[in-house]
This record gives structure tokens, C-alpha cells and sequence, in this order.
């Protein structure tokens, strides 16, 4: 008869029957896992001594059985438990609970399902880059045209809608087309957005206007401004090369402004004679839109290292302060109607 | 068992694995496989407690505070020192006399209906 209390019989028997542990519910498991192994461990050295491979079999055979049964009588002690408690919670609120109390259980619920709800909004939004480049705009008025411009524009007596005209223009159906083309955005957005079939180009601008900002960054020396163009997406890559192209397209058109614009300049002279003089151009006329600009980019635009939206810490304490005032207003009621019944119990039960 | 009346006649009576528990640590503090030794060496191998058994009977046990864990660990030469030591509460010692009064009124019972012979006499026990 095999009486090695380290036989390989003895040590397989012990690993198999801590794998089946994982029957027990997991506290179960947790607080006595260990020890039934350790037990089952002498056991199986008992048996192994006393009668070699029958004694464990009929030890494998007797712990099958308690193994099902405690395991399962386990199981149903924690679901009886489960449920007794979700019974005394029920019964605390049917048997008028105090206003402190009421108070307390709808401020966690309703803080926590503001803060929950925050915290999914802000986790489950896509994130957004953005990339900024930076264009300076000189106007190149000419003649009596630049210099009452400048003037007005150093008094303050600028034309309101200059700027304005001018940011227009970055995002007109020209510049955004120019741009859709050379990056193709129709191809690649098409991609994304609709299955894989191009975008027609009206869809393509449409959608390219919606994620650009033009704004003036600042006013320089003179009659001179800076332009912030940023433009917002998933793709921080591609959001920076919208914004350069954007940039670089709506320099280009200042080039072809500029020349038409030395072009009408040398045509001038032709007009007055013929009895135009009292024409004057519009832009000089009321300090309008000069005829033609010089843009320069200042600084053009790199990948965002990081999302700019959902702003996380934002959210997260929009949400912490939203919860904490719902919260509070929602506890406050439940409060009063608390108290409302406790002090007049029939008439709440009528 | 959460709520145990320690008066013996209103208290519910005790599973024999719970009892035979109680009674294993009632000469002092024991660790699992001691108590499954005892238990099967004194009822003559005829209650043999699995590890769920025993550790499912301990778990109840210490939830209702009638035994709780020693702090003891022996001595890691004479013994594994990761074993666990039992002993009764003071609870656990009441309820265990009041279930073994509770045995003996009904040995009585059973004495007087002849059920049972008396103590010391073999083999008059009598039969339904």
C-alpha cells in the first residue's frame, strides 16, 4: 500500500478541488477558501495513508456531495440575504421615515444620479482637438484711399463691418471650397460620414464651416489686425492641416486681390480724364474695405496634443455643483413632505 | 441565527453539525481539521464534515457570535502556523449547556416512556 503523505495523487487531488472552490460565492471563498483547502489538503494525506487510492476515492466521493450542497446553500444564504436587506430597505420607506433621513437617501440618490450622468455625458463624448494658425491682414489701400483710412482707422472711426467682411471672406464658399479640394474632403470625410460614398461639395463646405472659428485675435500697429483661424475635429492631424490650408487659401486670394487691385490703380488715371473725377472708389469713398490686403501667416497651425473638449475637470464640477443643488432642492421637498406626515399621519394615509 | 435566546426551552433546537461543533470546542480552542477529528472520533465515523460543511457551520457559528476566531498561532514547528483557531463566546458556551440540558430532558423523556434503558444497563432498549 502507497503511504507517502507527498504523493502525487494527494497533491493533484488538492489543486483539483482548489480550483472547484470557485463554486462558493466569492466572500465565501475569500474568508474560508484557504483554510477548506488546507483542510481537504489533510484529508486526502488521511485517506492516501489509510487506504491509498480508495481511501481518497471514497473521499473524493463524500466531498462531491458536500462540495454541491454547501456550495449551492451558500449561494441561496446570500441571495436570502440579498433580499432581506433590499426588504428592510423597502419597509424603512414605507413606515414614514424621518425628514433627516428622507432628506439624506433622495440628496445620495439624486447627487448621484446628476453626478453619474455628468460623468457619462463626459466620458462617452468624442474627443476634439484644435488647431489654431494665426494670419496678419495689412490693408494696401493706395493713394488718398489708404491714408484716409488709416486715419479714420487710428481714430476709431473704422468702418465696423471691415473686419467683419473681412472674416467672412476666410469662411465664404470660396475659400472653404478651395480647401475641401485640396486636402480631399469630400474622399475622406465621405469615409466617415456617409458609408464611403463622396460627399457632394455643398455637404463637404457645410460641414467644413461647422467645425471652423475666424476670429480677430488682435489689433496691431496702424491699420493692421491679427486673424485667428482654428478649426476644430477628432483628428488633431487633420484639423491642423484644414486650419494651414485655410490659412494659405485665403492668402492667395489676397495675391490675386492685390494684383487686381495695382491693375485698377494704373487704370485710375484713364478714368479721371474721361470725366469720372468726381468718382471716387468706395473704398476711399466712406473708409470701406480697402481694395486689397497683404496677409502674412504668422503662425501656422500644429496638431492639439490633447483633446480641448469635453473639458473633463469642467464637466465633472458642473456636475458635483448641479448634483449638490438638485440635490439639495429634491432632499429639501422630500423633507417637508416627510415631516408633513409624520405630523399628520392619517390625513397622509387618506 | 443572528437573534439566539439562551433560555433552553424557548431556544430553537441546534443541527447536530452545529452542535457537534459547539461540542468540539467546548475542552478548549481547535483548528478546523482538529474539530472535523473530533467530531468524527466521537460519534464513531459516522458524522465525517466536509470542508464546506465545517467551514459553512464556522461561518454561521461566527456570525452569531457563538464562537469567534483565536488569536493564538502555534508554534510554526509543531504546527502549520496559517491555521485558523476557533473557541467559544461566552454565548457559545451557554447555548451549547442549554442544548445538551435540553438532551438530557428528553433522555429523561425517553427513560421514562422505556424507550431507553437506564444508564449502565445494555441491551433493554425497547423497540416501536
Amino acid at each position: 500500500m502507497p503511504k507517502s503523505s507527498d504523493s502525487t495523487a494527494v497533491a493533484k487531488s488538492a489543486k483539483l478541488y482548489e480550483r472547484l472552490l470557485a463554486l462558493y460565492p466569492r466572500e465565501h471563498r475569500r474568508e474560508y477558501g484557504r483554510p477548506m483547502a488546507q483542510l481537504f489538503r489533510d484529508q486526502c494525506r488521511d485517506a492516501w495513508v489509510e487506504a491509498g487510492t480508495w481511501g481518497l476515492t471514497v473521499l473524493w466521493l463524500r466531498v462531491s456531495v458536500d462540495l454541491a450542497k454547501t456550495s449551492m446553500a451558500e449561494h441561496l444564504h446570500n441571495l436570502k440575504r440579498r433580499k432581506c436587506m433590499f426588504s428592510k430597505m423597502l419597509l424603512a420607506f414605507r413606515a414614514h421615515p424621518t425628514p433627516r433621513t428622507t432628506f439624506l437617501v433622495l440628496f445620495a440618490v439624486v447627487f448621484l444620479l446628476v453626478l453619474g450622468s455628468s460623468a457619462l455625458v463626459t466620458f462617452l463624448l468624442p474627443a476634439c482637438y484644435a488647431s489654431t494658425a494665426r494670419i496678419k491682414v495689412e490693408p494696401n489701400a493706395t493713394g488718398v484711399a489708404r491714408e484716409q483710412f488709416k486715419q479714420a482707422f487710428v481714430a476709431g472711426a473704422y468702418d465696423p463691418h471691415l473686419t467683419q467682411t473681412e472674416l467672412a471672406l476666410i469662411d465664404s464658399a470660396a475659400i472653404l471650397g478651395r480647401v475641401a479640394k485640396k486636402l480631399g474632403l469630400a474622399e475622406s470625410w465621405g469615409k466617415t460620414y456617409a458609408n464611403g460614398e463622396r460627399l457632394t461639395e455643398a455637404e463637404t463646405i457645410w460641414l467644413l464651416k461647422s467645425c471652423i472659428d475666424v476670429r480677430v485675435f488682435r489689433r496691431v500697429g496702424g491699420a493692421d489686425w491679427l486673424d485667428a483661424i482654428s478649426v476644430y475635429g477628432p483628428n488633431p492631424k487633420e484639423a491642423s492641416e484644414i486650419a494651414n490650408a485655410l490659412a494659405e487659401s485665403y492668402r492667395e486670394l489676397a495675391v490675386v486681390s492685390a494684383e487686381e487691385s495695382v491693375l485698377a490703380e494704373i487704370d485710375r488715371p484713364f478714368a479721371l480724364d474721361s470725366g469720372k473725377r468726381n468718382e471716387q472708389p468706395r473704398s476711399a469713398a466712406g473708409v470701406g474695405t480697402p481694395r486689397s490686403r497683404t496677409v502674412y501667416i504668422v503662425d501656422n497651425a500644429v496638431p492639439g496634443p490633447r483633446p480641448v473638449r469635453p473639458n473633463k475637470p469642467l464637466n465633472l464640477s458642473l456636475g458635483i455643483l448641479g448634483g449638490i443643488l438638485l440635490a439639495s432642492v429634491v432632499g429639501g421637498v422630500g423633507a417637508l413632505v416627510a415631516n408633513r406626515r409624520r405630523s399628520h399621519p392619517q390625513s397622509a394615509t387618506t | 441565527m443572528a437573534m439566539i435566546d439562551v433560555n433552553p426551552e424557548n431556544m430553537p433546537p441546534l443541527t447536530p453539525a452545529v452542535f457537534h461543533v459547539l461540542l468540539a470546542l467546548v475542552e478548549g480552542e481547535r483548528h478546523g481539521y482538529a474539530i472535523m477529528r473530533e467530531v468524527a472520533e466521537s460519534t464513531r465515523s459516522r458524522i465525517k464534515m466536509g470542508p464546506g460543511t465545517l467551514y459553512g457551520t464556522v461561518k454561521r457559528l461566527v456570525a452569531a457570535r457563538l464562537i469567534e476566531e483565536s488569536d493564538r498561532r502555534p508554534d510554526p514547528q509543531l504546527d502549520d502556523e496559517r491555521r485558523r483557531y476557533y473557541r467559544l463566546t461566552g454565548l457559545g458556551q451557554q447555548v451549547v449547556k442549554a442544548e445538551a440540558q435540553r438532551y438530557e430532558q428528553l433522555t429523561k423523556l425517553a427513560r421514562r416512556k422505556r424507550l431507553i434503558g437506564q444508564p449502565g444497563r445494555a441491551g433493554n432498549a425497547g423497540g416501536l
